[in-house]
């Protein structure tokens, strides 16, 4: 087994007990990724041979410091409004992130962390929806707000984006996991969405910022799945609107029938015949929707 | 009760500079120390944080109901979870001073939750009211409700007969941080009465104000 360098393990000076610092926090969750061979899900393995340690344990105090000023620089530069990290091991973390195949230690916000304590479900689908895929994605939304449900989707092109929209025209509450940093408009003409968003909901991003800044595009697409993943242990059950055979998409699906979350395919997909995905996670306890109050059955009773 | 699951044997977090803009009167020598987020507006009963909140903050006319139960538990619980977060040794060490009510005691809306809170956290911990209000917050002029640190200074004072025995660590206690102005007025007092004393704050939430037109509304009662 790897042995872990443990640089702040005795918690520091004073009378508490290893208080969590989450400005060191984020400046070693920084450092942890300027190794080019760091993963979501190298270092999720790492943490899980460490228990109980936190990112600074693994760090230098003063280069975690450096970085971390660096940083802090640069968002402040970017964002307008507040930002913040939860990081695991403080009250306002969700004890459920922990359910997602590669669990994060750090993730970014801007807007109100309070809409993680509400029932949230995540209507997720493809980028280049039909027009048809467009429409029950709205009737969809209107239905989960109408049960108080907040929204939950990736800020992307496409459905999520229908989802998002949808959700704030209901006045409803949303949250959006992107794949890309907080302060990075992502996709462009996204950018007032993203904005409503992280002012009036809460917008949540796991992605390291020093390290999605040195990469190019190629790269940095690697991180979209990743997020899926943090978005299905983030919610109680995904939707599927649409997706493609080959759709990013099917990486929450696949997340949420393995964390134990629900997991519900609208009944279009199905009768797509091209498409072998839909019947596959049925066969793997996918709950087929026909119409609404399937999905109502098993979230309200 | 909201209070009463696993994640209540939450890490206490410092406030560092990526949080320390949303408490602007602390500065980088001031060490507070904070469990959850309140957020502010109605229509969040969802939070736990903002239960834990809403409990302790239940009023004192309330003595005798139900409601009082929840408070009471609320405040076992803060004990028990900030008793959780002290090392053990360095207890007989650490005096834990609770930051002063806006009612001055004799008031029938007096509240002492953030002593009783104090007095949970072990029936050994040190427990000293050194600080106290001489007015109710609320009466005073509507211009000095905007208070700056120095009219909050004005209507404080200090128990000289429990300064004896100076504590190695004190932890001013109190439910909630907003601009931080209250804890900055308490350390200032007591690091005249106790010199060597290093003194820290801790929080069972914090609660970011924006900072707006260069107001100074720095009690946030609600």
């Amino acid at each position: 087994m790897q042995q872990a360098t443990l640089w702040h393990g005795d918690g520091g000076r004073g009378p508490i007990v290893d208080p969590i610092d989450a400005t060191l926090e984020l400046g070693a969750y920084e450092a942890l990724w300027t190794d080019h061979a760091a993963t979501f899900k190298s270092l999720a393995d790492r943490f899980a041979r460490n228990p109980g340690i936190r990112p600074s344990a693994l760090v230098p105090e003063e280069e975690a410091r450096r970085i971390a000023a660096r940083v802090l620089e640069k968002l402040r530069g970017r964002i307008e409004k507040r930002f913040d990290v939860r990081v695991h091991g403080e009250y306002e973390y969700p004890e459920r992130l922990r359910d997602a195949t590669h669990p994060v230690e750090l993730l970014y916000f801007q807007g109100d962390w309070s809409l993680t304590a509400t029932r949230c479900i995540a209507v997720v689908g493809r980028r280049k929806p039909t027009p048809e895929g467009i429409s029950r994605a709205r009737q969809l939304v209107r239905d989960l707000v109408k049960d108080k449900f907040t929204v939950v989707s990736g800020l992307a092109e496409g459905i999520d984006t229908v989802a998002h929209t949808a959700t704030l025209e209901a006045r409803g509450r949303t949250i959006a996991v992107m794949g890309t940093p907080i302060g990075h408009v992502y996709p462009k003409q996204n950018a007032e969405l993203q904005d409503v968003i992280a002012r009036n909901h809460l917008l949540i991003s796991q992605v390291p910022i020093e390290r999605y800044d040195s990469q190019d595009y190629h790269d940095n697409r690697l991180f979209f799945p990743e997020r899926n993943k943090t978005m299905a242990a983030l919610t109680e059950a995904t939707v599927i609107v649409e997706a493609g055979e080959t759709s990013g998409t099917l990486v929450q699906a696949r997340e949420a029938l393995k964390q134990r979350r629900k997991l519900f395919i609208l009944n279009s997909c199905f009768e797509r015949t091209d498409l072998k995905w839909p019947k596959k996670f049925e066969r793997n306890g996918a709950i087929r929707v026909r119409d609404y109050g399937d999905i109502r059955r098993e979230l309200v009773g | 009760m909201a209070t009463s699951d696993e994640s209540w044997s939450a890490k206490l977090r410092t406030i560092g500079d990526l949080d320390r803009p949303d408490h602007w009167h602390l500065t980088a020598d001031d060490v507070c120390y904070f469990f959850g987020e309140y957020t502010a507006g109605a229509g969040y009963a969802h939070s736990r944080t903002n239960s834990i909140i809403k409990n302790l903050k239940k009023n004192p006319s309330l003595r005798n109901t139900v409601q009082w139960q929840h408070k009471q538990t609320t405040i076992r619980d803060c004990g028990a979870a900030i008793a959780a977060n002290i090392k053990q040794d360095h207890l007989p060490q650490v005096a834990f001073v609770p930051i002063p009510p806006s009612k001055c005691q004799g008031n029938p809306g007096y509240d002492d939750r953030v002593t009783q809170i104090a007095r949970a956290i072990s029936p050994k911990a040190d427990v000293r009211e050194i600080i106290y209000s001489t007015t109710d917050r609320d009466a005073m002029h509507a211009g000095q409700v905007r208070r700056d640190p120095n009219a909050l200074r004005s209507i404080l004072s200090i128990r000289h007969n429990l300064i004896n025995n100076h504590p190695t660590y004190a932890v001013l206690l109190d439910d909630m941080l907003t601009t931080g102005c209250k804890f900055t007025v308490c350390k200032a007092m007591l690091t005249k009465v106790w010199p060597n004393t290093s003194i820290v704050g801790i929080f069972i939430a914090r609660r970011a104000i924006p900072k707006l037109r260069g107001v100074v509304d720095l009690d946030l009662d609600f």
